[in-house]
């Protein structure tokens, strides 16, 4: 199995960088260093049907008892410092996609250039920075949880791009104010959105650990049919997003909110709410999450005519007028072990419905997961 | 109840050593006092331009037990929680820790060669090359 040649890579870097001092990173020469992270991920559900976003988008269903390692990944990071002022960054990970292929995938490749003033602009291989989890959705070390509570699709669909963003930085008081503005194209994970530009505001207002961030998310697209057949150019989605960390004593608390509309495309909606407690290295907490998408009938251009028989696949159910939801309650601790690594377990009660079925299902199953995770 | 007491002194005795941090630059470096906003705000890669606008290098040691102290009292984070910290900036590009040498003379050779480079040393080994820019005792 390959995953099994998966796990071995991982734990020989473990074992390596146990062994090494502690390190933020392999610092090569000077101006290059190189910086990994791992996740060795096992899932398993007491009943059949339930679909858990797997880590690179596409949908992985859970067979009752059946321990799956999906969100098994690993990940390299690559800096190189140009000049004082030009920096090049180039990220990638070899995660599952289907069946058992590890192929690597190009994550994030950009110029970043530093105009002093704490403004940077970045141009290149991009990730959206719609919610706080979707830049940083493999890096599992950097969140509380096994999984990141974001649409592993991105916001609307729309995840990694290429473009160009500029970052600010405001420092006000005890207040630091940043600013994140994005433009570009990026690669729908549903083949029937093309031709797409997508725009990203953020605001994010922070004091020590606590902070505030407003998003918002506006893209133009041409959908077409699975037989290739236009249904609507320019059409558009609007998505907000508000969410905030705070920290009390040793209280921990997230809360996060999603609202999107869209033409001739699901509106999809997220919610999340988590509350753990730090005592030392063992941080339990409670979370709930919730997402739904709202499907409206797609109306078809006069005189195009869709293949008979049901849409491949994967592909968007042009006729579909419902709602898929999940809601999750979930019970979980993350335990630092040394400087680098963290295991955690979580348990979730999961309800999912579907509304747009022929046959309309509504499925519960509790799931369990294990992950250990780390920085090399 | 003597395990106890012996167990209390020794908190109350790391609790003052964490205070014994100062932060310096060399003698030769424009940079001449900084406030501990600042302080935190460089070292922690919220910004890298001091109040004057001059970029600054924060650098420092692998590991320390200063470095334990000194980022108990500017974040209240234990390492690993900095850890988790770091990972967030460096995988979205908007941070690097502070860059880390293994051995102290390194360090000390890195900040006399860049005036614009700070870090933090227990207050007892201030050296004759260096000057205080913030001091945790005051």
């Amino acid at each position: 199995m390959a995953y099994k040649k998966y796990i071995r890579l991982i734990l020989i870097l473990v074992f390596l960088q146990a062994f090494s001092c502690a390190a933020y990173s392999v610092e090569i020469t000077e101006n290059l260093s190189l910086n990994g992270y791992f996740t060795i991920d096992a899932t398993m559900a007491d009943d059949n049907g339930i679909v858990l976003p797997s880590i690179l988008g596409s949908a992985s269903s859970l067979n009752k008892d059946e321990v799956v390692y999906d969100g098994t990944l690993i990940g390299v990071q690559l800096d190189y410092n140009i000049s004082d002022n030009l920096s090049l960054a180039i990220q990638g990970i070899s995660a599952k996609q289907s069946a058992d292929e590890y192929d690597p995938i190009l994550e994030w490749a950009y110029l970043k250039y530093d105009f002093g003033n704490d403004l940077f602009l970045r141009a290149g291989k991009l990730k959206l920075p719609f919610l706080q989890g979707t830049e940083l959705r493999y890096v599992g070390y950097s969140r509380l949880w096994v999984r990141p509570l974001v649409p592993s699709n991105g916001a609307g669909g729309f995840d990694d791009y290429e473009g160009i963003e500029l970052l600010k930085t405001y420092f006000i008081g005890d207040y630091n104010l940043k600013l994140h503005a994005a433009y570009g194209e990026s690669d729908h994970f549903k083949d029937v959105v093309k031709d797409n530009e997508v725009r990203l505001l953020s605001t994010q207002i922070e004091k020590d650990d606590n902070w505030l961030k407003i998003a918002l998310f506006n893209a133009y697209f041409d959908l077409y049919t699975y037989n290739d057949l236009i249904i609507q150019r320019d059409a558009k989605i609007n998505m907000i997003s508000l969410e905030a960390k705070y920290l009390v004593d040793s209280f921990i608390f997230h809360v996060g909110v999603t609202k999107g509309e869209a033409e001739s495309y699901p509106d999809m909606n997220i919610s999340y709410m988590s509350l753990g407690y730090q005592i030392d290295r063992l941080t339990p907490y409670i979370m709930y999450n919730a997402r739904s998408a709202e499907f409206s009938p797609v109306i078809l251009p006069a005189g195009a005519v869709l293949p008979p028989g049901p849409p491949p696949p994967g592909t968007l159910p042009l006729s579909a007028d419902g709602e898929r939801s999940s809601e999750a309650y979930a019970l979980g601790f993350r335990y630092d072990i040394g400087d680098s690594y963290a295991l955690k377990i979580q348990w979730d009660s999961v309800t999912m419905k579907d509304t747009i079925s022929p046959l309309p299902s509504e499925t519960d199953a509790d799931v369990y997961t294990v992950v250990f995770e780390g920085l090399f | 109840m003597r395990t106890f007491i012996a167990a209390l002194l020794l908190i109350m005795c790391s609790s003052t050593v964490g205070a014994e941090i100062v932060v310096v630059a060399s003698l030769d470096s424009p940079i001449s006092k900084m406030s501990q906003r600042e302080v935190t705000n460089i070292f922690m890669a919220k910004t890298n331009r001091n109040s004057e606008g001059k970029r600054v290098t924060a650098i420092e040691l692998s590991d320390s037990d200063c470095k334990t102290e000194f980022y108990k009292v500017i974040t209240g984070k234990t390492i690993s929680q900095l850890k988790s910290y770091w990972s967030k900036l460096i995988f979205t590009g908007k941070g690097k820790p502070p860059r880390s040498f293994d051995e102290n003379k390194s360090l000390v050779e890195e900040l006399n060669n860049n005036d614009y480079a700070v870090t933090y040393i227990p207050a007892n080994q201030l050296t004759q090359s260096m000057k205080v820019v913030y001091d945790f005792r005051n």
